[in-house]
């Protein structure tokens, strides 16, 4: 009993401590990519959520992004630049800026309130067709965006975003986003999420409202979306439409499917393949001479490797590197110690519909 | 939870991960460079990353920079923001350059240039054209191109002046921000100076069929006098091909994307008469720098230069080497101050001074007209 | 132009679009109705085809040789896709099967790319093709009519290999109910083979079609086509046969008359209504327009 709960609060601390080393040591190209990292570990997690977990397989999360990154941005945006960059907004939003927190939570919530509108239709749909309609989420979010130029600022982007985000803001988020999920996940909500995922018919005989378990795991999900756009924004400086185009969409499923459908552990595995493995190829991209012996510059290097990462995955662990389980430090110990024990799975890979 | 031993690792083993550039040559100067050679940025970027090694090259061979030879370290911009920026910190914090040239478009300039700036190292945009830039990034962000007010105006006085048109249909891009402003700054421009717009009409970021647009100009009565086609590099010559077999002889008029040799020949020479563009560099043979540099293109790689960006590559390099050459010391902050002071730049794409903190170059335009196929000089001018 | 050429005019613009976009439908369509698979790496495929075919066409290869080239290199990389990639995949989840797809579309692209230059290209010029055809005041090229031809021949024969052959016959047993099928001893993954050698066909018809039409070919130029011949697919009724191709026509229309007909200020959103009505349609009939004829799994 005492070893489950001080477990997690090591974890935090150690993470802490890690936080503050790399604040303190690393330099801005780290700490850029180290917050990628993080930003990309809250979208998966969040994704995870809907698709892993409640069987809602969406491809309109990037327009959740967005949409919680823009009216995270507008919101902090400096009130000297508004009426001049953004000027579709009434005089009070223009005279407004809101500090970062509120402001990133608006974001999520905004995000949050379109997944209500937008899921309270569209989670009728099941498998694919939820994945085609969410993706017209997507294509319809990122068109407003490019063609609302006086609220967006339209295909150049919104730039002079201010920085507010460091690390600390970034694996903050990450770890509530976790949290939460987690405790979700493992709740009387989570049992009946899973149960509507596995058997539609039989969570309904069973008494779970499904149209109200997928459309609050739906919103959940969404807010953290809308959340991690808004830590994008103000890291980056700068947020376009073309960041939450198709290309999103495709990555954002890659990481979650690389690391595990229904697994934490696998999303953030999956967020660290896509996010910090590229990094490592890209110097070797442009060219140059390794260990005395010349080679040409081979553009598109860092796809071809994730693409083949992506097939190779799929063909040797088709359920992702995670499969749908966790990681836990007892039974990893176990492994260890050679005692070939049965998983504490608590989630059975069943075929996702 | 988040393996935190492994993320530690990782981050100290990125820093190993960085590979040497040619040994030989002691203490190069280091020149950062982001060009996009993947995704949809390539077509423009290509071009300008390899004009640039080009002048790289020219430069070392004649003995360098106050005798030191420069490396540039180029980074690809895989067409993406976020890699952009992962680019722009490499590039200040791990490899250390003293300067950086790099990108065609505004926005991803904007999303690598503030970090150039806080760290105070000039950054040239290649490509962008806002024409407010530097103004929207500080001292160390500087421009190669004219902003686009400049073609878009010069295009328009063409239109009324030149070829005498009352008229026009106006045809863009509505997905990049280029095609957008100058399609607006010709609007302001042929309306202001008592021109009228008969109608508009947006086509898409890798839309291939113009057939719907064609249907609506042919549809008007009566006709425009000129078409301002305010469309990316690639999309140009399909849209004048699907225009002239359309039925419309009507002139063309296009910006900077235009100038390209694929614009004849993917569009047929014939399909290309009555087609001018405003651009940066009379890709013409002038038998002067320019002619020079589309030889050194082709002995280098075997084609002529595929668009107008290469120009701009050439020049971004050319450009931080006067500054580098005129600067008190080899310094981010002298080589910066010195980029103010050129105020008689000649380039392949034209005479320009930097003197302006805020805004692009004062660079006169270059005016096209392509007939039997080639392009023709009409003449350089400003708005 | 009087009001009705003008309307005849944006029809056949509309037609042309959509015949192009139905051929690519149905290779996805098929794909989807027995594997329950998007297949992202479709357009790609498509890519590939053309830019196999265009080295034919430099060579002074007459249209119909590039055109064998074009469907000859599209199928054969359709079968070799299928069977390194998705054949060991074909009991995995469905999502599987997605992400692997993705990763070939990755991996496509960027290949061709390094191999070739993101400049745009284009076939060699074919006279016939780019002669004008005008019936009234309505402007079209033979290359338009060459798309009808081929599209309305190869749908047919498509057809009819679905319909009377033991192969077509135990393709639309497997849509049905694919454990079923399996049981009465068809060959599944045999099956699949043909599934994608017929798609992957289609698909290289409509590539070397859209080079002479639009010559305008580089390695992403099969993505939107394979985005645009699934949202086909999808309001068509994915899975079924002539669903796909009614739903690219529909398609084609669709983007042909918002962008000739509404003022520029709305027209600029065109795609966000395209999807609208994906949505919609998805709502009201999420089989598709066209119902579930042949090769829908209820």
């Amino acid at each position: 009993m005492g070893a489950r709960s001080t477990v997690p609060f090591i974890a935090i601390l150690l993470l802490g401590a890690a936080l503050w080393v790399a604040e303190t040591t690393l330099n801005a190209f780290y700490l850029q990519v180290l917050g990628l990292l993080g930003i990309n570990i809250i979208l998966t997690v969040s994704l995870n959520l809907a698709a892993g977990y409640g069987g809602m397989f969406s491809l309109g999360h990037p327009a959740f992004a967005a949409i919680g990154g823009y009216t995270a941005a507008i919101l902090a945006y400096p009130v000297t630049l508004k009426a001049s960059r953004i000027p579709g907004y009434p005089e009070w939003l223009l005279q407004m800026e809101v500090p970062f927190l509120p402001a990133l939570l608006l974001g999520g919530l905004t995000a949050s309130v379109v997944a209500v509108l937008v899921g309270w239709p569209v989670l009728r749909l099941r498998g694919h067709y939820l994945a085609v309609a969410t993706l017209g989420l997507t294509v319809i979010v990122q068109v407003g965006i490019v063609n609302l130029v006086d609220y967006t600022r339209g295909a150049l982007g919104l730039s002079g975003i201010p920085k507010h985000t460091n690390l600390w803001w970034i694996f903050g988020f990450a770890l509530a986003t976790i949290y939460v999920v987690y405790r979700l996940v493992h709740s009387r909500f989570g049992r009946a999420l899973r149960a509507v995922r596995d058997d539609y018919i039989a969570a309904q005989m069973s008494g779970v409202n499904v149209a109200r378990t997928r459309l609050i795991a739906f919103t959940v999900s969404a807010f953290f979306a809308g959340a991690a756009g808004g830590l994008l924004g103000h890291l980056l400086r700068i947020l376009t439409p073309g960041q939450f185009s198709f290309n999103a969409v495709f990555i954002g499923v890659a990481m979650m499917i690389l690391g595990g459908m229904g697994s934490i552990t696998g999303s953030v595995v999956g967020a660290v393949i896509m996010t910090i493995l590229p990094q490592f190829i890209i110097p070797f991209e442009r060219g140059g001479t390794i260990f005395g012996a010349e080679f040409p510059a081979l553009n598109g290097l860092t796809q071809i490797v994730i693409a083949l990462i992506l097939i190779l995955v799929m063909l040797v662990r088709p359920e992702g590197l995670a499969g749908s389980r966790e990681f836990s430090i007892r039974e990893t110990a176990a492994r260890f110690r050679g005692r070939r024990k049965e998983h504490g799975v608590d989630i059975v890979a069943v075929k996702g519909k | 939870m988040p393996n935190l031993c492994g993320r530690i690792a990782l981050a100290s083993a990125l820093g190993l991960a960085v590979l040497t550039g040619p040994v030989g040559a002691a203490d190069p100067i280091k020149l950062g460079a982001i060009y996009s050679v993947t995704g949809g940025y390539a077509v423009i970027e290509d071009p300008a990353l390899k004009a640039a090694k080009l002048a790289v090259k020219e430069i070392n061979a004649a003995g360098g920079i106050k005798g030191r030879p420069i490396e540039m370290i180029h980074y690809d911009g895989k067409s993406t923001l976020a890699d952009i920026a992962n680019a722009a910190q490499r590039l200040v914090h791990e490899d250390k350059v003293i300067a950086i040239i790099g990108v065609a478009d505004s926005g991803f300039y904007l999303a690598s240039a503030p970090i150039a700036q806080d760290a105070g190292i000039p950054y040239l945009d290649t490509g962008g054209t806002v024409p407010n830039l530097p103004e929207q990034v500080g001292e160390f962000g500087h421009m190669m191109p004219f902003g686009d007010d400049y073609q878009a105006f010069v295009a328009a006085d063409y239109a009324l002046n030149d070829l005498g048109a009352k008229t026009a249909f106006l045809l863009r891009d509505a997905d990049s921000d280029y095609t957008r402003a100058i399609a607006a700054f010709f609007k302001e421009r042929f309306t202001e100076k008592g021109g009228k717009l008969l109608d508009e009409s947006s086509s898409h970021l890798g839309d291939t069929d113009y057939s719907a647009h064609i249907t609506r100009i042919r549809s008007l009565n009566p006709q425009p006098d000129v078409i301002y086609a305010a469309l990316n590099p690639g999309d140009d010559a399909t849209f004048v091909r699907q225009a002239r077999e359309g039925g419309i002889t009507l002139p063309i008029i296009g910006g900077d994307a235009f100038d390209n040799p694929d614009l004849v020949k993917n569009a047929g020479a014939a399909n290309t008469e009555n087609v001018y563009f405003t651009t940066h560099m009379a890709l013409t043979p002038d038998g002067g720098i320019v002619q020079k540099f589309i030889d050194a293109y082709k002995a280098e790689y075997g084609i002529p230069p595929e668009n107008a960006f290469a120009g701009l590559g050439y020049d971004s390099v050319l450009l931080m080497a006067e500054a580098m050459n005129k600067a008190s010391e080899l310094s981010s902050k002298a080589i910066n101050d010195a980029i103010f002071t050129i105020t008689d730049f000649n380039g392949v794409t034209g005479k320009a001074s930097f003197a302006d903190p805020k805004r692009a170059p004062d660079k006169e335009v270059t005016l096209i007209a392509v007939r039997n196929g080639k392009f023709e000089l009409i003449g350089n001018r400003k708005p | 132009m009087s009001e009705l050429t003008v309307f005849l005019q944006q029809l056949a613009n509309g037609l042309v679009l959509g015949f192009l976009y139905g051929l690519i439908a149905i290779g996805l369509s098929m794909v989807y109705g027995l594997l329950r698979m998007i297949n992202f790496a479709h357009g790609d495929v498509l890519m590939l085809g053309v830019f196999i075919a265009l080295p034919v066409s430099w060579a002074g290869a007459p249209f119909p040789l590039v055109l064998l080239a074009g469907i000859a290199a599209a199928t054969a990389a359709g079968w070799i896709v299928q069977r390194t990639v998705y054949r060991p995949l074909l009991k995995s989840r469905d999502v599987t099967l997605l992400v692997a797809s993705l990763g070939v579309s990755l991996l496509l692209q960027n290949v061709v790319l390094m191999l070739t230059s993101p400049q745009p290209k284009r076939p060699a010029p074919e006279p016939f093709l780019d002669q004008p055809f005008q019936l009234g005041e309505v402007y079209l090229r033979n290359v338009d009519l060459m798309i009808v031809a081929l599209a309305v021949v190869f749908v047919l024969c498509t057809h009819l290999f679905l319909q009377h052959t033991r192969p077509g016959l135990a393709l639309r047993a497997l849509a049905q109910d694919i454990d079923a099928a399996r049981m009465m001893g068809i060959r599944v993954p045999r099956m699949v083979a043909i599934c994608f050698l017929i798609g992957s066909a289609l698909a290289g018809v409509a590539g070397v079609l859209i080079g002479y039409k639009y010559g305008h070919l580089n390695p992403y130029s099969g993505f939107l086509p394979g985005v645009k011949g699934f949202v086909a697919a999808v309001i068509g009724g994915i899975g079924s046969f002539p669903g796909a191709v009614i739903g690219g026509l529909i398609l084609g229309l669709l983007e042909v008359f918002l962008v000739g007909y509404l003022p520029d200020a709305l027209a600029q959103f065109r795609d966000a209504y395209v999807f609208l009505v994906l949505i919609l349609v998805l709502l009201v009939r999420p089989s598709g327009l066209f119902g579930k004829p042949e090769l829908v799994k209820a």
